[in-house]
């Protein structure tokens, strides 16, 4: 922790975060208009920036500036439950795969290769069609084609562990494999599996706020930041406030997360250059 | 008397560490003349690698300038050392890490010749195929064109010798140079060291660890604790009788003449702390209080010299 | 010298293939390690010392011969059925798990073999340490907090405290400094004492297995070509493979044999010689030894060497 602090860009990808998460947790506090999210008021559409109204309301008379805070909030919890469920199913995919030798480990990595290979877009407008469109089919496609990240991640670090000399050495005082696996393998791994999650919730939030903008995530009234600039489109290019402040909130989120993520993957292999 | 080949004096060097500065070298004195060979020996973190890299003009950063003179053929080499490159001759330890896999071995050394010794590319690749002969590699003029991991580890280290060799060197310093080879090869290896020395009238500069190398290949030794010379003298002299109560505890060590597997009490002092006075005094079963005061001077007898007043005192 | 104990583990004709080309990396290798010596097993790399070690400790599987242990045949039992015998690795602070406490790490190796309880595991462990002269209190570090040597002190109580009977050494000094090497050497000696062990020792440095072992086998290329009590394999070495070994051997007094040195670098598994495999490099090959592999013949009672010429070639060391 104290070397990721003497990284100063890391350091302000770790700010970033953490003001996004405090904004997501005290949303209902600290947003001027709280029932904004929902609430339309007509008479006060399309406001320019004001003392009253920072970032200028929208089409329906929102307070932008409200629904940017409270979209964040969103934001996270959809990061959060896709990376957490690409990790449910790609690490143990990973330990697994590079583990064993054989059909088995050959299996489940051409079937993560196959899910690579899905464009992730193209997969979430396909589920769209066949599912309700909607955030919940959203996230699904996006965990869909997440997972294989992870797996790619956690087969490598295990293989690199499996021939280190402190697994030989578990085995040869007779630990079981999956003593070894998750006991010593995956608590070895997690540094990189904390990268991958760490760049994964940047690249999430990035990609839910476009399937938000396509009109095959989050659905209106929701406060989604992509759905917002979508939202905008009709209103440009006089009312500039409109899609530039949610823009912003995106930005700097996926800015924060890819920050901190390449700070950590300096921590985690210090002798890899900065990855851009 | 005739001018030395190599004058190492006063050489100190120091290294700024996290915990402060450490003092790797402190004072070192050495001369080979013309055609001798020097054995350094000592053990893990006693500066001998310092101690090369400082006369190969190599020395990691974080370092202090060196401070103390490195003549070489009579010119400090601490003032600038590109005049003297390829006249030294350098065989590392590692035959495995030492050659760039993605080149051809002879083009590496090739390139060496290119920028150190005169010459047309013609006449360098007749010179190393002839080298390449003197090392007993085998199809000499083959083995030009072969990749790295086309060679045994042995043979690794006959090319590494015969690049030391390619500019025509006066010295030729070798770093462990068979630590990471079985005995036979070793074997090999060291009995082509001495026969190249000894028809080339090269001075050797050896460093090891291992007290039976140094008595197949160096007249003279130098014994290295915490960055000092502990002692220095005809090898035979030095492993016959020691003088330094640390070379006789080691050397008591050698499975040779181990008659107990006694060791040595306590560990070598880190860099950053060494002790006052005689750096091994904390170790030295014959220790008095006035070795922790001050440092000992360095006895020169006859041909020996030693960094102990007691050297004559028998253990108790 | 040891008078004659029971056998602890034999192996018998053992072959091991490794990978898909089923390298035999282990042909046909017979010994037997008595209860309470210390065995040295001599060869280069690539000799098959370490796969040999494998097999007996039951981590490589073996495609023929039997291994006995205690009496009871082991050869299929796998790892589970062989606790009694330990591995110590050549570095074996590497061997330590680096994110976890040296405690919990001593701990693991007694939960797998069955001893849970919390009270009890500390015991041993704080018994364990003091055994090896290290400070109970260091259970609370990791691995990088250690020194070399304290590291290497942990990854030999770590071993111990599972009570094995055989303890296989891997190169138990290699790369280390005289005083360390004596000091360790030491400690392996006074460990054997307290707790009874068994030592197989592999090793390249004749001069420590010189010192330490009782009787010793050398290995070339798969097979064993001589073993015997350490006092005559040195004193009067059979085999030209064991006498250019002990020729190699750099000593104190500078002196150098005269036996010639070894033509060549060692050969590959993957092309191995017909006949004695050493007879390409041997000073002393007659043309039976490229079309006839010689078999193990007795020197003397417990010396044995592989050998078509033994008895022509007056031994020299």
């Amino acid at each position: 922790m104290r070397r990721l602090l003497r990284d100063p860009v890391a350091t302000l990808g770790f700010g970033l975060i953490l003001l996004a998460v405090f904004v997501a947790l005290f949303a209902p506090w600290l947003a001027p208009y709280p029932d904004d999210a929902f609430d339309s008021h007509l008479l006060q559409r399309l406001r320019p920036p004001s003392a009253e109204f920072p970032f200028g309301t929208d089409n329906l008379g929102r307070d932008i500036l409200s629904r940017v805070i409270l979209g964040t909030r969103d934001a996270l919890t959809v990061a959060l439950a896709v990376v957490g469920a690409a990790m449910l199913i790609g690490v143990p995919v990973g330990l697994v795969a590079g583990w064993r030798e054989g059909w088995l480990a050959e299996l489940l990595m051409r079937v993560t290769d196959v899910f690579l290979a899905v464009p992730q877009l193209i997969l979430a407008l396909a589920l769209g069609q066949l599912m309700a469109p909607g955030i919940g089919t959203a996230m699904l496609a996006l965990a869909l084609t997440y997972w294989p990240f992870f797996a790619r991640t956690v087969f490598a670090e295990t293989r690199r562990l499996r021939g280190a000399l402190f697994v030989d050495a578990l085995a040869g005082i007779g630990a079981s494999p999956a003593r070894i696996l998750l006991l010593h393998v995956l608590p070895n791994a997690a540094p990189a599996i904390l990268v991958r999650a760490t760049i994964g919730m940047g690249f999430t939030i990035l990609t839910a706020a476009l399937l938000g903008f396509l009109g095959v995530g989050a659905a209106p009234p929701s406060p989604d930041w992509g759905l917002m600039v979508s939202e905008a489109r009709q209103h440009l290019p006089e009312a500039w406030w409109f899609p530039t402040f949610p823009g912003l909130a995106i930005f700097l989120l996926v800015l924060g997360f890819n920050l901190l993520g390449d700070g950590l993957r300096d921590l985690a292999d210090p002798r890899l250059r900065r990855s851009r | 008397m005739t001018q030395p080949l190599l004058a190492v004096e006063g050489l100190s060097v120091a290294l700024r560490t996290d915990h402060g500065l450490a003092r790797i070298l402190d004072d070192v004195a050495l001369t080979i003349p013309p055609g001798g060979s020097l054995g350094v020996v000592g053990e893990s973190g006693c500066g001998k690698s310092t101690l090369l890299r400082a006369i190969l003009g190599i020395l990691p950063k974080g370092a202090t300038t060196p401070s103390g003179r490195i003549r070489f053929q009579g010119r400090d080499l601490l003032a600038g050392a590109d005049w003297a490159r390829g006249r030294i001759g350098f065989v590392p330890q590692d035959p495995y890490l030492s050659l760039n896999p993605v080149f051809r071995a002879g083009d590496q050394i090739l390139e060496i010749m290119r920028r150190h010794a005169p010459g047309s590319r013609a006449d360098h690749r007749r010179k190393l195929v002839e080298l390449f002969r003197a090392v007993q590699l085998p199809e000499p003029a083959a083995a030009l064109d072969k990749y790295p991991h086309q060679f045994s580890g042995g043979q690794r280290q006959r090319l590494l010798i015969a690049a030391a060799l390619a500019c025509d060197p006066a010295l030729l310093i070798a770093d462990e140079p068979t630590t990471a080879l079985d005995v036979t090869t070793q074997r090999e290896i060291l009995g082509l060291l001495k026969r190249l020395v000894a028809e080339r009238g090269l001075g050797l500069l050896f460093v090891t660890h291992d007290f039976g190398v140094l008595a197949t290949l160096c007249d003279r030794v130098a014994v290295l604790y915490a960055g000092q010379v502990a002692e220095l003298g005809p090898t035979r002299a030095v492993l016959d009788t020691p003088w330094h109560p640390y070379t006789r505890l080691l050397l008591a060590c050698h499975p040779d003449r181990a008659t107990t597997l006694a060791g040595i009490p306590g560990t070598v002092p880190a860099a950053t702390a060494q002790p006052s006075g005689c750096r091994f005094h904390p170790r030295c079963p014959l220790a008095q209080p006035a070795c922790a005061a001050a440092p000992p001077a360095l006895l020169a007898l006859g041909e020996r010299a030693v960094a102990c007043p007691r050297h004559e005192v028998p253990f108790g | 010298m040891r008078c004659r104990l029971a056998e602890l583990l034999t192996a018998q004709d053992l072959v091991v293939e490794l990978g898909r080309d089923r390298l035999r990396a282990v042909d046909g290798v017979s010994l037997s390690i008595a209860a309470g010596e210390t065995f040295g097993l001599v060869g280069e790399s690539g000799c098959g010392k370490t796969t040999l070690a494998r097999a007996l400790l039951g981590l490589q599987g073996v495609a023929a011969g039997r291994i006995t242990l205690a009496g009871a045949t082991v050869t299929a039992t796998g790892r589970a059925g062989r606790a009694a015998v330990q591995y110590v690795h050549q570095d074996p602070g590497a061997a330590l798990d680096p994110w976890w406490r040296i405690g919990a790490t001593l701990a693991e190796g007694l939960t797998i073999h069955g001893v849970t309880d919390r009270a009890e595991q500390q015991a041993r462990i704080a018994d364990m340490l003091a055994a090896v002269g290290l400070d109970p209190a260091l259970g609370a570090r990791f691995p990088h907090e250690l020194s070399g040597g304290q590291q290497r002190r942990i990854g030999i109580a770590r071993i111990l405290l599972l009570r094995p009977r055989l303890v296989i050494l891997d190169e138990p000094t290699a790369g280390l400094d005289l005083s360390v090497q004596a000091a360790v050497l030491r400690l392996l000696a006074a460990l054997r004492d307290r707790f009874g062990l068994t030592y197989l020792l592999i090793s390249h440095d004749l001069g420590v297995v010189r010192r330490v072992c009782d009787r010793i086998a050398v290995m070339y290329l798969g097979r064993i070509v001589e073993t015997g009590a350490a006092a005559s394999l040195f004193a009067a070495p059979r085999h030209p493979y064991t006498r250019a070994l002990l020729a190699a051997a750099p000593h104190l007094d500078g002196r150098e044999s005269a036996a010639p040195p070894l033509s060549g670098d060692p050969p590959s598994l993957r092309a191995i010689p017909g006949g004695c495999r050493f007879h390409p490099r041997c000073p002393i090959a007659i043309p039976v030894c490229a079309t006839t592999a010689p078999a193990a013949e007795n020197v003397t009672a417990g010396h044995q060497v592989a050998c078509h010429r033994w008895q022509e070639e007056s031994p020299h060391a």
